[in-house]
């Protein structure tokens, strides 16, 4: 049987059960598990909203899937992230609930023999929840919706990345600018192959009103 | 214990990153690289046109690839030649390297039942001549039954047998149709229509599948070449110039071209470690959409998805 080779413009179409659905239900676990965590926590007031971006570098693993027949089980890129965040409403006393843009970059992977995987830059929109344990630590998990692109090749694909980050505050506690180290691990979701992530970052927040404890 | 859970978040998937990449795992045997160059340019052929350039392209690809291997990359290489034509290089009807289906098809199946080439080697195919939308990759030379048809099916079973990483590379007309498609969607990997697909497979190819690639005369090197091999050749670093010229030994003939790979300069298509296959797509592709603007109508052509190939390499 001859094989049907589609017009190369097409090669890339997605088709197929959306990623969203197969994974709605680990998604809202992941939420629930985020606000459950710190409910019974003391309470700190975060005042009004606020807004934000951070940066973030890291070590990127991409894990082949078996059509791929790659020789290793990880192959490793370095990359870079960041966020910005307009808009941070306060939910209940001790979490924040930001929508912003969300994009990063990873290098090709190191090469392996023959093979190497490529670079790629994505973007998209991205939700977060960030929740004060404590004066000094926080704990955010976010969602993030990329459209990414391989840098030498024109194709474009999905791609649904679930990130979790502790955060250590780094700025002076009563301050409007909170600046946290973050600790960011994440998964990246394709129709091909899935990839994680772990490195070191920093959230800036500037609150619009002033914090006030009790 | 939050603190702790934390820590762990970070911890464990580092460590799992450390253990798993590419430095941890035992280092992949130096590649031993098989190129094999078909080129006619028609001239025995009344029912085909005659191509002027093709003759040049593959003398001038098959001499530049072995200088990389010899000189700049210390990669072994072997070469093999079929080619039709006026060129005095080129060989007779009689010899078993004419490249007639039937003897291209031996010559491909010859590598894949070679049982000294290794799953770590790199099989190199570079074809410089007609190409039809009928599904034809390639248009044979005549021979006693008329059959001078390869169709990206015949050149994808030819070469699916291949031990190791293979480099298929088109200057021909609708040559976008040997690429075959990546399954992106689980739903697409069932579908027998991406059953082409394989994952050690690589292409470069001089145009989509609906365009007709070119060929022309070109004043500043002063002789002719078709408009992908020309940038190909750039892209791996060949230098047109007259003052020099380098010459291939082959088990079958010898070639001598004008020009070389200077080993002081470092080509236009490697990067910090060696030359991939995307980068030499990426270089021609960007001559021919902002130097040229030839774009719209000869795109090149390559794999989708995330997988490079690595051509040369000064890691290995």
């Amino acid at each position: 049987m001859t094989a049907h080779f589609p017009d190369k413009r097409h090669a890339g179409t997605i088709s197929g059960r959306p990623i969203t659905s197969v994974h709605a239900s680990a998604l809202l676990m992941l939420f629930l598990f985020a606000t459950t965590a710190v409910s019974s926590l003391p309470a700190v007031t975060t005042g009004g909203n606020a807004f934000g971006a951070s940066f973030d570098t890291c070590w990127y693993g991409s894990i082949p899937s078996a059509f791929h027949d790659d020789p290793l089980p990880v192959r490793s890129h370095l990359a870079f992230g960041g966020t910005v965040t307009p808009l941070s409403l306060s939910v209940g006393t001790r979490c924040e609930l930001s929508l912003g843009i969300s994009g990063c970059c990873a290098t090709r992977s190191l090469a392996y023999g023959t093979t190497v995987w490529r670079s790629f830059a994505a973007a998209g929109p991205m939700l977060d929840l960030t929740c004060a344990i404590d004066e000094r630590f926080s704990f955010t998990a976010a969602l993030h919706l990329l459209i990414g692109k391989y840098t030498q090749i024109p194709d474009t694909f999905p791609m649904l990345r679930v990130s979790a980050a502790a955060g250590m505050r780094i700025s002076m506690p009563q301050s409007r600018h909170r600046l946290t180290l973050t600790l960011p691990v994440s998964v990246d979701l394709r129709t091909d192959y899935v990839s994680v992530s772990a490195g070191i970052g920093l959230m800036w927040r500037m609150d619009r009103v002033s914090k006030e404890t009790t | 214990m939050k603190k702790r859970f934390s820590a762990l978040l970070f911890v464990l998937p580092l460590a799992a990153s450390i253990v798993s990449c590419e430095l941890a795992w035992p280092k992949p045997d130096k590649p031993t690289m098989r190129v094999l160059v078909v080129a006619l340019d028609y001239s025995d052929d009344d029912d085909v046109k005659n191509l002027e350039g093709t003759m040049t392209d593959a003398k001038e690809v098959a001499v530049a690839l072995n200088e990389l291997a010899g000189t700049v990359y210390d990669v072994e290489m072997e070469t093999t030649l079929m080619l039709q034509g006026s060129d005095p290089a080129a060989q007779g009807r009689s010899s078993d390297l004419y490249p007639t289906k039937a003897n291209i098809k031996r010559q491909l199946k010859s590598y894949a039942e070679n049982p000294g080439i290794l799953e770590s080697d790199i099989f190199v195919l570079y074809y410089s001549g007609h190409g039809s939308e009928r599904d034809a990759s390639m248009v044979a030379a005549p021979s006693l039954d008329g059959d001078v048809i390869i169709t990206a099916s015949d050149l994808s079973a030819w070469t699916s047998g291949i031990p190791g990483a293979k480099l298929i590379v088109m200057d021909s007309c609708y040559s976008g149709q040997q690429v075959a498609p990546y399954p992106q969607t689980a739903a697409q990997r069932d579908d027998d229509g991406f059953a082409a697909y394989d994952p050690h497979a690589f292409y470069l190819t001089a145009s989509s599948v609906d365009q007709s690639s070119y060929e022309d005369y070109f004043d500043d090197i002063g002789h002719r070449h078709g408009y992908f091999t020309r940038y190909f050749l750039e892209a791996i670093g060949w230098d047109h110039c007259t003052d020099y010229s380098s010459t291939l030994v082959t088990k079958d003939i010898d070639i001598t071209v004008d020009g070389r790979i200077p080993d002081t300069v470092r080509p236009p298509a490697a990067t910090g470690s060696g030359i991939t296959g995307g980068n030499i797509y990426r270089y021609i592709s960007d001559v021919f959409s902002f130097e040229k603007g030839w774009i719209a109508f000869q795109t090149p052509q390559t794999n989708d998805g995330p997988l490079d190939m690595v051509l040369f390499s000064e890691q290995w």
